[in-house]
């Protein structure tokens, strides 16, 4: 209540342009929000008058898994939720969101009970525009309608529908549904099986029969042992001429490789790349429950990363891998709009660049014939840890096995030419040379395996200067190709000598707990202070570097031989006191890092620019700004415990 | 008497309606001063709920004519508006009436609601017939109970205004000036308010009356308000 003798006279004659004071906001609001904003003021007005706003304080659940559908679509004004499933016990978070983000959709237009719990994590208000007055806007406007239906796909409409929209799908960018849909929603069901001892010309007999294009073989206990597929009767029974009457256990593909029914299609495609098949046997409570399919991933939402590795599988020549290779960046936008978390983006990259090395790597053994020894070609730094985002320079070596006195010089010059073509070959495919010329190429880097353990020896036993900064770089180290024994080998080696060497184990938590997080952030900016990216953070030094130190330190400690910073997690879990402690706050923090450092990378690569670790902290939300300093204390509250127990040895 | 008497049975038969099934209408209005004799009216701003949701559609504000001649007089010196001027703003029987068809049946609240309600009551009484008496609900008495109950920080105690409640309560209210947005403050006040009684297990009218109403205390708050200086 206020009293205005005096100032109200003045604002009282024009009234009429801000006596919908509170609507106009709620409209600069809306307006902002997709897919409002393609809207007319007079349209989002008509909407406005129709929204309510609710206040949800922290920890309310707004939705319930299987409670009653949603009557309206929330947009949240402020604070945040986070979507989860429960399956089987375990939570599974499908996404964050924050201010201007909405939910509800889903089950508001089919009406099917709520998907998915929806809890605030922080005190939250939101709009709820309600049901009828979204259904109108679907069926009046086509913009609002294509929005929502890309983002929430079409199995939750009628098949017809579907089917229809499913041509367009490709185009669509914005569907979250690899993680939200179970495998069983779109597995086949029919799943027909035959014995090992089945007939190639009954087993077809069958397929034709059914229609289907895979049986699953299984032994006289009904445990699968193989598919045969479609693939197979034309490359092993109908290309080679083989009797029709020889049992399907002679051209079975196996093993098997299962998935459960309730984890979510990305597990799906994430196998199916790493085992490079198409098909997946679905189990459900120990039974089989069905088949699912590349083509089934493919009509759920119109592109597969699984297509690319095929596409790269193919290529004779690097030509062809560079156009294959293009493709790489509109598959992460397409996992960043899903909601992926950056984990699931960076084993897809991975697997994406992998698979590129190991062609380019072919084509030389092509072009130079067979290596007089055996080698293991290794990647170094974030690639030898899985972690890549965005196209990175080349780190790698190469390790080969020792070879006779006299064939010394010859050996170390094929593998120099062998090298010197790999580099020349993936710079064009986009990886650009290191600058540290720490490469393959690099006679240095390209050493047979006791020369390796020389370095290693040396870096460990007189941690100096550079010698500690290579360890970081090389004890990363991952066998990408080649004789993967080799890389054991020098495995084995580094963990038996590296875990008692208390003044190198010193020497790394010192250069982990070097660069502090900025905990001032939020007060004070502790950004950077001068230069091409003043007042920016740098998300790679300040936040992602510490938290893969720390945890490379304790694996060199507890002699962990994964290489990826969240693998190591797991397996430090049940052998350090630290990390069981914090894993989970650990794993949290550092899937949010990189998560922002890959939404940062990929909107520079759209832009066109080079992607950098510097993200300017007043782009961030309110709830990602909250979860940044979380994040942060938690990384000074573990550079806190790594200065205790390491205290005697840091300078 | 028989008003009172009226209003009893209302009340009862209020009482064991869910809170979450009312209507309010969250009021606020701009006065000349807090003289209930010689002040006046001139702007009526509300907002309407169901429960704890706020329809941000359903809102209503008028600014409206004075009558005293003490106002005009100040106003014209101050801001050189000329008595012609003053011709323009509309008369307040229309809008009386207009703002009882929309706060129909409902509950009314408001920050001190008390005087809000003894204006609108005297220029209703003066300028329309028929009765007019609603419930009223005092956000500012369920704010002081809370903090007696402990849910609210006894820091809080010496917070009187509107601003400095939805402050304490996380609120953004820097758009506190007309009657409209002060309502719309007021309105996300008892939200956040009904929130911490559901909390307590208070889920019916009546125990909402109890706590904010402000019939048996009417001639104490208004002293009280003065005291506030709102």
């Amino acid at each position: 209540m206020r009293f205005y003798k005096i100032k109200l006279w003045h604002d009282d004659c024009i009234f009429f342009e801000y006596m919908v004071k509170i609507i106009e906001d709620v409209m600069d609001f809306l307006k902002s929000v997709p897919p409002f904003e393609f809207l007319s003021d007079e349209v989002i007005n008509s909407i406005t008058v129709k929204t309510s706003m609710e206040y949800y304080p922290k920890g309310t659940h707004i939705l319930i898994q299987d409670g009653a559908p949603s009557e309206f679509l929330y947009i949240i004004k402020k604070g945040g939720v986070r979507v989860y499933r429960r399956v089987e016990n375990e939570e599974v978070v499908i996404d964050y969101r924050s201010e201007g983000d909405t939910f509800g959709f889903v089950s508001l237009m089919s009406g099917d009970k709520s998907r998915a719990n929806v809890v605030a994590i922080d005190d939250t208000i939101c709009y709820l525009i309600p049901k009828e007055t979204i259904s109108n806007l679907i069926n009046k406007y086509p913009e609002v309608r294509d929005f929502f239906l890309r983002s929430f796909m079409n199995i939750y409409l009628d098949k017809g529908y579907r089917d229809d929209q499913s041509k367009k799908a490709i185009t669509y960018t914005v569907d979250k549904i690899l993680f939200t849909t179970p495998v069983e929603e779109i597995a086949t069901k029919n799943v027909i099986t035959v014995t090992e001892n089945t007939s190639i010309r009954e087993a077809a007999k069958i397929m034709c029969g059914n229609s289907i294009s895979s049986l699953i073989v299984i032994d006289n206990q009904g445990i699968p042992l193989g598919i045969i597929t479609d693939k197979d009767l034309r490359k092993k029974v109908v290309a080679s001429a083989r009797n029709v009457d020889e049992p399907v256990k002679n051209i079975m593909s196996y093993p098997i490789i299962k998935i459960d029914a309730k984890d979510f299609c990305f597990e799906a495609v994430v196998r199916m790349l790493k085992y490079n098949i198409h098909h997946l046997l679905v189990i459900k409570n120990g039974k089989i429950n069905g088949i699912i399919t590349n083509h089934d991933i493919m009509m759920l939402q119109g592109f597969s990363p699984i297509t690319i590795v095929r596409d790269l599988e193919i290529q004779q020549t690097v030509e062809g891998l560079i156009n294959a290779t293009k493709q790489i960046n509109s598959i992460v936008g397409n996992l960043i709009s899903q909601g992926a978390k950056a984990s699931n983006i960076t084993r897809i990259i991975t697997e994406i660049n992998d698979r590129i090395v190991k062609k380019v790597i072919q084509f030389a053994e092509r072009e130079f014939g067979q290596p007089p020894v055996p080698y293991c070609w290794i990647a170094l730094g974030s690639e030898g840890r899985k972690e890549q985002t965005f196209k990175t320079d080349q780190d790698n070596a190469l390790i080969y096995a020792d070879p006779p006195q006299a064939q010394q010089d010859a050996v170390q010059k094929y593998f120099l030419e062998f090298t010197g073509y790999i580099k020349e070959n993936l710079l064009k495919c986009g990886f650009p040379p290191c600058p540290g010329d720490i490469m393959a190429s690099n006679p240095k880097w390209c050493q047979p395996l006791k020369v390796w353990k020389k370095y290693f020896s040396q870096w460990i036993y007189t941690p100096k200067g550079e010698n500690i900064n290579l360890s970081n770089i090389f004890f990363d180290f991952r066998g990408i190709y080649g004789d993967l024994s080799l890389e054991e080998n020098l495995r084995d080696y580094l963990l038996g000598i590296v875990k008692d060497q208390k003044v190198f184990l010193g020497y790394l938590a010192n250069l982990a707990v070097r660069n502090k997080p900025p905990l001032g952030f939020f007060k004070t900016f502790v950004v950077e202070k001068s230069g091409e990216h003043k007042d920016k953070l740098n998300l790679k030094i300040k936040g992602i570097a510490p938290i893969v130190d720390i945890i490379r330190l304790f694996s060199l400690e507890k002699s962990v031989r994964e290489t990826s910073t969240l693998e190591r997690i797991e397996v430090l879990k049940n052998k350090h006191t630290v990390v069981r402690d914090y894993a989970d706050e650990i794993i949290y923090a550092f899937e949010f890092l990189m998560l922002l450092r890959i939404r940062h990378q990929y909107e520079q690569v759209i832009r066109g620019s080079m992607p950098d670790n510097f993200i300017d902290p007043e782009s961030l939300s309110n709830l990602e700004k909250k979860l940044l300093k979380d994040t942060f204390q938690l990384i000074s509250k573990l550079q806190d415990i790594l200065i205790e127990r390491y205290k005697l040895m840091i300078i | 008497m028989l008003r009172l008497f009226r209003k009893k049975i209302e009340k009862n038969a209020i009482s064991k309606q869910l809170i979450s099934d009312t209507d309010f209408v969250v009021v606020d209005t701009e006065l000349t001063g807090l003289n209930e004799f010689k002040d006046n009216i001139i702007a009526i701003g509300a907002i309407k709920m169901k429960g704890r949701t706020i329809k941000i559609g359903d809102v209503f504000y008028r600014t409206v004519s004075p009558s005293t001649n003490k106002f005009r007089k100040e106003s014209i010196m101050i801001h050189e508006i000329t008595p012609s001027e003053l011709e323009n703003c509309p008369k307040i029987e229309p809008i009386l009436k207009e703002f009882k068809d929309f706060s129909k049946d409902c509950i009314f609240v408001g920050h001190c609601v008390d005087i809000d309600l003894s204006f609108l009551k005297r220029e209703i009484r003066n300028n329309l017939k028929g009765l007019f008496d609603p419930l009223g609900i005092d956000t500012l008495l369920i704010y002081k109970w809370l903090i007696k109950k402990g849910i609210l920080s006894q820091s809080f105690l010496n917070k009187n205004s509107l601003e400095d409640i939805a402050l304490s309560l996380g609120i953004e209210a820097r758009e506190l000036h007309d009657a409209l947005s002060d309502a719309f403050i007021t309105a996300q006040i008892f939200q956040k308010l009904l929130i911490y009684l559901s909390e307590l297990k208070i889920f019916t009218v009546g125990e909402l009356i109890e706590i904010g109403s402000i019939d048996e205390r009417r001639y104490q708050t208004i002293m009280k308000k003065e005291a506030y200086q709102l």
